[in-house]
This record gives C-alpha cells, structure tokens and sequence, in this order.
C-alpha cells in the first residue's frame, strides 16, 4: 500500500510532477544521445583507422618513423613471409612501399606520401577502394599503358584537379532541389565559366547574392557544380634509394574521398612495382606491413594481440609492431577518454536534475506536513516513511527516465541508419567523419539507469529529512 | 472496573524557549476501560499535550504512563510507533485522512501496516464503514465527502487496529451541528455497545454533554 499511496501522490499536483517528468526525459534523451554521437564518432574513427589506414596490427621500422628515410626499412624474406602467411591469427596481411614526395599539377603542387601497393592484396587488408568518388574514375580496375595513381579529393583539391562548372544539368538540379526562380537566373549569368577551384566559386557567388542568399545557396551550388578532370596527369618528384632525385609521371585514374580528412591530405596510390623501379628500392625492402587479425580472435581488444604482437616482434627485430593503441594513437585516446567523459557529464546532468527533484519533493513534504504527522501518529514507521518518499522521488525520476532511454533509443536507431551530418566540414577538419552514425551502447544505459537510481536515492534523502523533522508535532 | 491507563505525577515541561512553559502539571489520573471521557480546559490548558502523552507521541519531563499495566515511558521511538499502530486509535481535529485513498483505503491503510492480509483488511474495512453509516460512499475520496462524512472515515480508520482506546483531539471542532450530532451518536453507540474507550479534549457543550466523565485541565493541572 505504501507504494501505491507514492504513486497516488507523485500525481496530486500533476503540472509540478510533470515539469520534472519533462526535464529528467530531456536530460536522460540528451544524455544519451549525445553519449551515442560520441560513441558513434570516436568509433567511425576507430573503423577508419583499423579498416582503412592502418589495419588491426602495422608493422614499421623504427629509424622510419622517426625520419621517413626511404632506406630505413624492412626486409622481408621467404621466412618472414611463411609467418605471415601461416601465423592463425592473421587473416591477410600486405605491405607499403612509403616515399614522401611532390605531387605536382598543371596548376599546384602539395606534399604527399606516394605509397606503392600490390593492388590485390591490399584490398584484403584495408577497403579504401569502398571509397573511391563514383564517376572519377577507379581503383586501379582499367588496364593502361600509363601509370596510374589513386589521389584523394583533398589533393585533388590542392592540386586543382577538382574544378567547379556551372552547366544546364547542374542549374536543373539546383532547381529540383526548391531554389528560388531568381537565385537561378542569377547562377545562369556564370553559365560554363570555370572555377579552378572553390575560392574562385565563392568569390563569383558573393558578387551575385547578397549575403543572406549566399549563406543559402553556395554550398548546394558548390556540390552540384564539382566536376574532376579526368585522367588528368600528375608529376611526382622525390629522393630515390640512391639519395637521387627522381621523378614519376602517373595519371590519375581514381579519386577517393574517406572520413578522415588527415589521411586523404597526404596519401596517394601507386602501384608498388612501379615505385619500386622508380624509387630503385629492391623487392625485399618495405617500409609498413599492414596485417588484419582473423575476427574469431576478438582484435578489438587489444589483450586478444598480445601473443601475435610479440610473435611478429621476433619475426622483426628491427620494427616496431604497432596495434591501434601505438599507430592511431589519437583514435584510441579519444576511445578511452570518451566514454568516462560522457558518464561525467550524465552525472553533471542529473546533479543539475536532482536539486529540481529535491525542490519539488521538498515543497510537496512541506505541503503535506499534517499527513506526514498523522501518518507517523498512527504508526507509520520511519523506515517505511522514508521507503514512501523515496518512491516517490523514484517514480518521478524513474517515468522520465525510461520515456527518455525509449526517445534515445529510437532516435538513435534512426540515426544510426541515416547518419547525422553535423558540423561536417568542422569535423572532416579534425579528422573525423562529417556523417556521424551515432552508435548505443548497452553499458552506456545501464551506467544512466545506475546515476538514476543515485540520484532518486540522494534526492530523496532531504525530502525525508523535512519529513523527520516535521513528525514531533502531533495530533 | 480495571483501570487501562494509569497516569502518576506526570508533567511535561517545554524549554526550547527562553520562557518554560509548564503544559502538564504534576497529573494524576486513572482511566477505566469503557470510559467516555472528556477532557476539557480553556485553550493552552494542556489538553493536547496530555493527550499527545497518553498516546506515546512526545515523551514526558517525569512521571509515569502505564497503559494495560506496562509503562510506556522510556520505551525506544520504533516500540513506541508499534504500540501506537497496535493499541491506540486517533481522530484527529481536521480529519487527516490521505486524500489520494477512497475511505475504504484510508479505513484499510492501518491494518495493511499491522500486516493484515488484504481480504481480510478489505473485510474488515467494509463493516467499520458501514458501521458509521457510509456504506454509500466507500469510494469517495475524501474531497468528495462532507466534514462530518470525513470525520466518520476518521472514527473507521481509528477503530480498524481494533486498539485499546481511542484518544480523539477536539474531533467536533470543525463540523457543523448536525455532523456533530451523528458523530457523538456514533462514538456513544460503539462505546456502549461495543466497550470502546474515548478520550477526547473539547470545548464543545454538546459533547461535554454527551460524556460520562469531565476533566478539566487549567494550566497543565487537573481541577477537581
């Protein structure tokens, strides 16, 4: 009866009970979808670094992570290769060639990495060419006589290889996507001009639009009008083996765009056999092993590649074998760091939500003090008047709570599907995805079901302290 | 007749201010089971406060109070919340009943705390309320019920722990003439027939009228 007559009062003054059902559902739905856009972030970061850069275990010459001497590094024989190849944990595994050089365009040039890949193996190991921009070409798929090189969008930004055109097809999608009449006929007055790049573009969309329409138009503008030049030509030029200078002419036959801005700003793809004769570095010598674990083995958890990672350092002595936490160190910090992080700031929340529930409990003792007296009088034991108020102050914190987990759930079941694009160039700046999946984990409710309870426990504590203090005066 | 409250040379001082104020003055009193007693006094002449000690609600600055022929001075908080839930009834001034409860569940709320099991509480609930003539209005919550019907759920709900006697705080303060009179009715009815004690503090001539013993209290002491 007790708990019935906690519930029964939790509605006698709906509105005031209601007001801080409403701010624990918001608390509890932003708590946890932000924990959610956190996970889903600092994970599609993760997912970059292991499935796209790096892999579950990198293996380096020491000297060349240090100075990215092309001679410093790693000589792999029938020996190594037979670990490799025959190691249980190991899924697949392939190697760079790793030069740094200038890339060079009709128009710019930039500093890259040029890293020579077997093209097939490769693709078993990392899935960047999953993000080769559709329409600019592939990853090295076409048969040629010149010599192919995969760039990023970034480079190919850089090196003004990607250009900005208004044509008729980009002023009929501007108007299928609902832009004003005028705004088009203003864009037709650029109709087939040029932009070597996006600087130019912004400075022809000022002139036409005033400030307000330019905040609304340019960016559609700007993703409508990108176009690559095909096949366009590059020259790379950097140290050979002999400490020479050495220059290689590719075309580009694909474009990738991946999550992490960092890494399309300094890599690009050539074929390893190429370099290789280019770079006059001999068939043994390799600057990265990139090596995926088998799933079964659990590479996520780093204690799981323990044994492997010191199998490999035996294999080779002269390297450093990395996992997650040592070659995407950013990546695995903000793992570590980003969830203790979120659980504070749920706690800082509720903190903030338990003295709204303890005002309101508060007021609602204070108001029935003659009840509490009467109750005590007639033989309502302590222990059972705290139990009282306490499921109150749990109801009341428990009904937002749980309409809020159900909102967070849904909310990020639907993101996860769709994706949240937020800040995106901001966060493409920093090295994350501008989509983020937002990602919910069962830890991350338990932990918010556990800092409900505290608090319902701790808000309750005050209220029931009134209620003591109020019990002497009977009858 | 034997005696089911002895009270010897109580007082009870209150000394939280500077002024001390004697509420009960050296009272010696003896209760027969059976009794429809009234306390009367002028306001401030310790009425609650006596009665707020027979019912274990404050404790007293000297002197004894032996219900049944144990003492309950000196007993611990949690043995006294027991004994006032076991063997004493209230009725309060301005009713308290919980007003998120029907009369049946206020009427019930005690015997759900003495641990009764629910059919039987339900049982048990019906009669009392029928007893005092609301039969009809089981369901109402106690907004729905005039004062008077809500002082009648007040005498159920006092009478439900089936206790020793019955300490009641001016209960006619708040009605009106006619209320009053059903509820004297009904307190003398179950008093005669079924042997229940009443105490109860008033000013009221027409339940001083009604009692069959007065005593009357001036500054904390009984006035012969």
């Amino acid at each position: 009866m007790i708990i019935s007559i906690a519930w029964k009062n939790v509605w006698r003054k709906k509105s005031r009970s209601i007001v801080v059902i409403v701010a624990v559902l918001a608390g509890t739905l932003a708590a946890i979808f932000m924990g959610a856009i956190a996970d889903g972030m600092v994970n599609g970061k993760i997912y970059s670094a292991i499935n796209t850069e790096s892999s579950n275990i990198k293996i380096v010459n020491k000297d060349f992570l240090v100075n990215d001497d092309i001679n410093a590094n790693l000589t792999i024989n029938d020996s190594s290769i037979d670990f490799l190849n025959n190691a249980p944990e190991i899924e697949n595994w392939c190697t760079h060639l790793k030069i740094t050089g200038v890339a060079q365009s009709a128009h710019s040039y930039a500093g890259v990495n040029i890293i020579g890949i077997d093209v097939n193996k490769e693709k078993n190991v990392t899935n960047l060419y999953t993000y080769i921009i559709p329409g600019t070409g592939d990853y090295f798929e076409h048969k040629t006589k010149s010599i192919q090189v995969v760039i990023s969008d970034a480079i190919a930004e850089q090196l003004n290889i990607k250009k900005y055109r208004i044509t008729d097809e980009v002023l009929d999608k501007l108007t299928e996507y609902g832009i004003d009449i005028d705004a088009i006929k203003k864009i037709e007055t650029i109709k087939g001009k040029r932009f070597l790049n996006k600087k130019k573009l912004s400075s022809a969309c000022r002139q036409l639009f005033s400030q307000s329409d330019y905040n609304k138009y340019y960016d559609i503008v700007r993703v409508y009008s990108v176009y690559y030049q095909h096949n366009t030509r590059l020259n790379f030029s950097f140290s050979g083996a002999d400490s020479q200078l050495r220059f290689l002419t590719a075309r580009v036959c694909g474009i990738y765009k991946t999550t992490n801005l960092f890494f399309d700003r300094m890599n690009v793809f050539v074929k390893d056999d190429v370099l290789r004769q280019y770079a006059d570095v001999k068939a043994t010598n390799i600057h990265e092993i990139l090596i995926r674990i088998k799933d079964k083995y659990d590479p996520n958890d780093l204690k799981n590649l323990s044994g492997i990672v010191k199998k490999l350092g035996t294999v080779f002595p002269k390297a450093k074998v990395m996992t997650i936490k040592e070659h995407s160190t950013d990546a695995y910090q903000m793992k570590k760091v980003a969830e203790p992080k979120m659980y504070i700031l749920i706690l800082i929340i509720y903190i903030a939500l338990a003295f709204g529930i303890i005002n309101t409990m508060s007021m609602a003792i204070l108001e029935r003090e003659k009840e509490l007296q009467m109750l005590r009088a007639v033989g309502l034991s302590r222990v059972k008047l705290f139990i009282m108020i306490l499921m109150e102050t749990f109801f009341l914190t428990i009904i937002g709570t749980i309409i809020g987990i159900v909102g967070a759930i849904f909310s990020v079941m639907y993101y996860h599907t769709h994706g949240i694009t937020l800040f995106d160039d901001v966060l493409e700046q920093y090295g994350f995805s501008g989509i983020i999946y937002p990602e919910l984990t069962t830890q991350l409710i338990v932990i918010t079901i556990i800092i409900v309870l505290a608090t319902a426990l701790i808000s309750s504590i005050v209220p029931v302290k009134h209620a003591y203090d109020k019990e002497k005066t009977l009858i | 007749m034997k005696n089911i409250i002895e009270i010897k040379d109580l007082n009870k001082i209150y000394d939280e201010s500077e002024i001390k104020v004697h509420a009960v003055n050296n009272v010696n009193l003896n209760i027969e089971k059976g009794e429809f007693t009234s306390i009367v006094g002028p306001s401030g002449s310790g009425k609650t406060t006596l009665l707020n000690l027979i019912g274990g609600l404050i404790r007293p600055t000297s002197g004894d109070i032996i219900i049944d022929g144990e003492s309950i001075v000196g007993r611990k908080e949690k043995d006294l919340t027991k004994y006032r839930r076991d063997h004493i009834g209230f009725i309060f001034q301005s009713y308290n009943l919980l007003p998120v409860l029907t009369a049946l569940e206020n009427t019930e709320f005690i015997m759900s705390l003495q641990g009764y099991p629910a059919f039987k509480s339900r049982k048990r609930a019906e009669e009392l309320l029928k007893e005092v003539g609301l039969e009809d209005r089981m369901n109402s919550r106690p907004a729905q019920l005039s004062g008077g019907q809500q002082q009648r759920v007040a005498v159920a709900r006092a009478l439900a722990s089936k206790p020793k006697f019955i300490l009641a705080d001016e209960p006619t303060a708040n009605l009106d003439s006619v209320s009053t009179n059903t509820l004297l009715d009904i307190m003398e009815k179950l008093n005669i027939e079924e042997n229940i004690t009443f105490i109860f503090s008033t000013h009221d001539a027409r339940v001083m009228k009604k009692a069959r013993r007065i005593i009357k209290l001036v500054d904390g002491a009984i006035e012969e």
